[in-house]
């Protein structure tokens, strides 16, 4: 496959842009994932890249905020809110509380593709991955019954698939990633994340207010298993 | 048939329709931002791949471009618009005090990469479009769709032009793309060009284009702009030749308000009526009984013969009852529901719905390809024609001084000839009720007329009216 460049040309430092033929090559390849993932009953949404500290917060118990990139409305620093933290798929969590999903809409397989920061992945600390993704795939299985290492055996699966789609030689580890909660994840030969994914806690999920009832109106957990992919698939 | 609607109950129903279709979840817990669940987000895609596809066409390349702005960079693009900067996103991402921006618009990161191309000496053409949600701090009300702090989508095309003639064929063949795209939705529509009144309006651009459209509540509202910047940003970001000429400049934009205003004429008591070309599906399938073999077979028969057909077809497998199947496809305006029971099967036919006329009628099986592919036209036609007709409602061309003030108290939107003299301008502004929209772009429109304050010959055609209250 073609191999594609990154303009830093952009005047900001660890900044880029595509454009011309990598840009097409670019986008052939986000259509291949993309096709695959709507293959697997995946759907595409779009997700607003900005979000509440209280969002953040109320499923991340003691992860740090400050990690996370804050940006503030008119320059008011009094009231920060976040920039699209990347492998958490935080953001959707609202829309499941706001969307009015019943128990029987589940499991719901969703993804975006757009742009993302990893510089919140602790173990990267070189500059250059630092840098903002451009496009980058977020998504997660939302579940509701105890089905964790069917739908964690599930997206390993999907994501394996999709670093095959990409590169021929990765490797599969487990990383303590966020709040110190095990990741499994995909890196390339370099070392370089390609893709990664981790569930998170029910006790968690139930601090954001999400009510899912059964038939019987009886509480159900909910589950995420988050996912990223990461735009090294598609370089 | 009274097709108006007055706002409030507008935008009850809108409200409701957004989370009911599954559209938008509106409750995001920052203010003025939306998600798009995945049935509005395959609407918004297939109106982006639409004007990416004939923008490709017109001569402009896509360009992905970073999240942020270097906050100097955008303080240079502030300096032509007044408190832009209050209006934004601000950020110091690696905490090292260099405050960056989130993208707001295209001008300052395109026109700074457009500056190191002509130190490079990068040949041309200088155009580039690009989509993606774009942050824009609004301190008044917001609303989903209409007005956001985070825009999804944000269509822009950027360009700047080195050879004489070259700026106006752009907006030439940028007009024609909306033209086209407009009558593939059926969307009625007026380019106007915005007379120089608001001294706010001039801080950017030399002329500002839009195109506009009327919501059954009687309101005008900006579908898209075409801004002819000239040398305004040129000078800002120093795009300029050896000898010291200064290359001019043109926007082009759309945003999700686009897609509201496609939802606010195209939709009824029961819900969408969404246009084939963005429509998701264009056939849902609903079984009578969800658990009869029979009945799936027959509809795996039925979708085997549109595979190769462009027909986008949708099956609901959900276990909800029929009724609710019907109710949820009307609601999402799928064009043409399909539904297949005992009877349907033992007839080799299918019973269609249509949602243009919600009325009932039976297919054969044998000719339902070529069937439906004639329906669709018909419906596009059908929906252009509901549209058209809501238009004529408010709609009017005024030829007598005497009755603008009466048309301006209806909320018409009012066509008049007016002359180049400022004070019949004036006159025209001062109508309690009603405020110029603009001037319709159209060079043959007033011709053989007068101007219906001083009756000498006129030289334009003005549109009066009321706009959409959030707009500017």
């Amino acid at each position: 496959m073609k191999k594609i460049a990154l303009n830093f040309d952009y005047p900001l430092k660890y900044s880029y842009f595509i454009e011309n033929e990598d840009l097409s090559e670019l986008k052939k390849k986000v259509d291949i994932i993309k096709k695959y993932l709507l293959s697997q009953n995946f759907e595409s949404v779009q997700i607003p890249f900005l979000t509440s500290r209280d969002t953040v917060k109320a499923v991340t118990n003691d992860y740090n905020v400050k990690n996370l990139i804050q940006v503030y409305p008119a320059g008011n620093k009094k009231k920060p809110l976040l920039f699209s933290p990347y492998m958490l798929f935080l953001q959707a969590l609202p829309l499941i509380k706001a969307g009015r999903f019943s128990y029987k809409d589940y499991p719901l397989k969703w993804f975006f593709v757009g742009p993302g920061y990893k510089g919140i992945i602790k173990s990267v600390s070189d500059p250059y991955n630092q840098t903002e993704e451009i496009y980058c795939f977020q998504g997660a299985v939302f579940f509701v019954n105890d089905r964790i290492t069917e739908i964690e055996m599930y997206l390993a699966n999907v994501l394996e698939k999709v670093c095959e789609l990409s590169i021929k030689n990765f490797t599969k580890d487990t990383e303590k990633l966020f709040y110190k909660k095990d990741s499994t994840v995909f890196k390339d030969r370099e070392g370089d994340f390609l893709a990664g994914y981790h569930t998170i806690q029910i006790e968690n999920l139930r601090k954001t207010g999400i009510q899912i009832k059964n038939r019987k109106n009886k509480d159900m957990n909910l589950f995420m298993s988050s996912f990223s992919i990461s735009q090294n698939c598609l370089l | 048939m009274n097709m108006l609607i007055d706002e409030r109950s507008h935008q009850e129903r809108m409200n409701k329709l957004l989370i009911e279709a599954r559209i938008i979840a509106p409750e995001y817990p920052c203010k003025g931002e939306s998600g798009w669940l995945p049935y509005g987000d395959s609407i918004a895609n297939n109106l982006i791949l639409m004007f990416a596809e004939k923008m490709r066409d017109i001569g402009f390349k896509e360009i992905a471009l970073p999240s942020f702005v270097k906050g100097e960079i955008f303080l240079e693009q502030c300096n032509n618009i007044k408190d832009f900067r209050k209006r934004v996103y601000w950020s110091d991402p690696f905490k090292k005090n260099d405050m960056q921006v989130v993208k707001p618009t295209i001008e300052a990161q395109i026109s700074a990469l457009f500056a190191r191309w002509i130190k490079e000496g990068r040949k041309g053409p200088y155009k580039y479009f690009t989509y993606r949600s774009i942050g824009r701090y609004e301190t008044g009300r917001t609303l989903p769709l209409w007005k956001e702090r985070i825009v999804w989508p944000f269509f822009e095309g950027h360009s700047m032009h080195i050879e004489d003639g070259d700026l106006e064929s752009t907006i030439e063949s940028q007009n024609k793309v909306l033209e086209e795209v407009y009558n593939l939705l059926g969307l009625p529509f007026f380019v106007i060009q915005r007379p120089k009144v608001n001294k706010r309006l001039q801080e950017y651009s030399e002329r500002r284009l839009e195109t506009i459209s009327i919501t059954p509540y009687k309101r005008v509202v900006i579908l898209s702009s075409i801004y002819d910047l000239g040398e305004i940003f040129s000078k800002v970001f120093s795009l300029k030749s050896k000898e010291g000429k200064y290359y001019p400049m043109v926007n082009f934009a759309f945003s999700g308000r686009l897609i509201g205003t496609i939802f606010s004429n195209f939709c009824d008591e029961y819900g969408l009526k969404l246009p084939s070309v963005i429509a998701p599906h264009h056939i849902r399938i609903v079984t009578i009984e969800n658990d009869s073999n029979s009945q799936k077979d027959y509809v795996e028969k039925i979708v085997k013969k549109f595979e190769d057909s462009s027909i986008r077809v949708n099956i609901d497998t959900s276990s909800n009852y029929f009724k609710e199947k019907i109710s949820k496809a009307k609601t999402q305006g799928v064009p043409l529901i399909m539904l297949i029971g005992d009877k349907e099967v033992s007839t080799n036919s299918i019973t269609v719905l249509r949602r243009d006329t919600n009325q009932l009628s039976s297919l054969k099986t044998g000719e339902v390809v070529e069937s439906v592919k004639k329906y669709i036209n018909n419906y596009d036609g059908s929906l252009k024609k509901w549209s058209e007709e809501m238009l004529s409602e408010v709609y009017t061309v005024c030829e007598e001084k005497d009755k603008l003030v009466e048309f301006a108290k209806e909320d018409k939107l009012i066509e008049v000839a007016l002359c180049e003299e400022e004070d019949c301008f004036v006159k025209l502004a001062d109508i309690d009720d009603t405020e110029i929209i603009g001037s319709i772009v159209d060079k043959h429109r007033h011709k053989g007329q007068v101007c219906i304050s001083c009756t000498k010959i006129a030289r334009q055609k003005l549109l009066l009216g009321k706009k959409w209250k959030g707009e500017k």
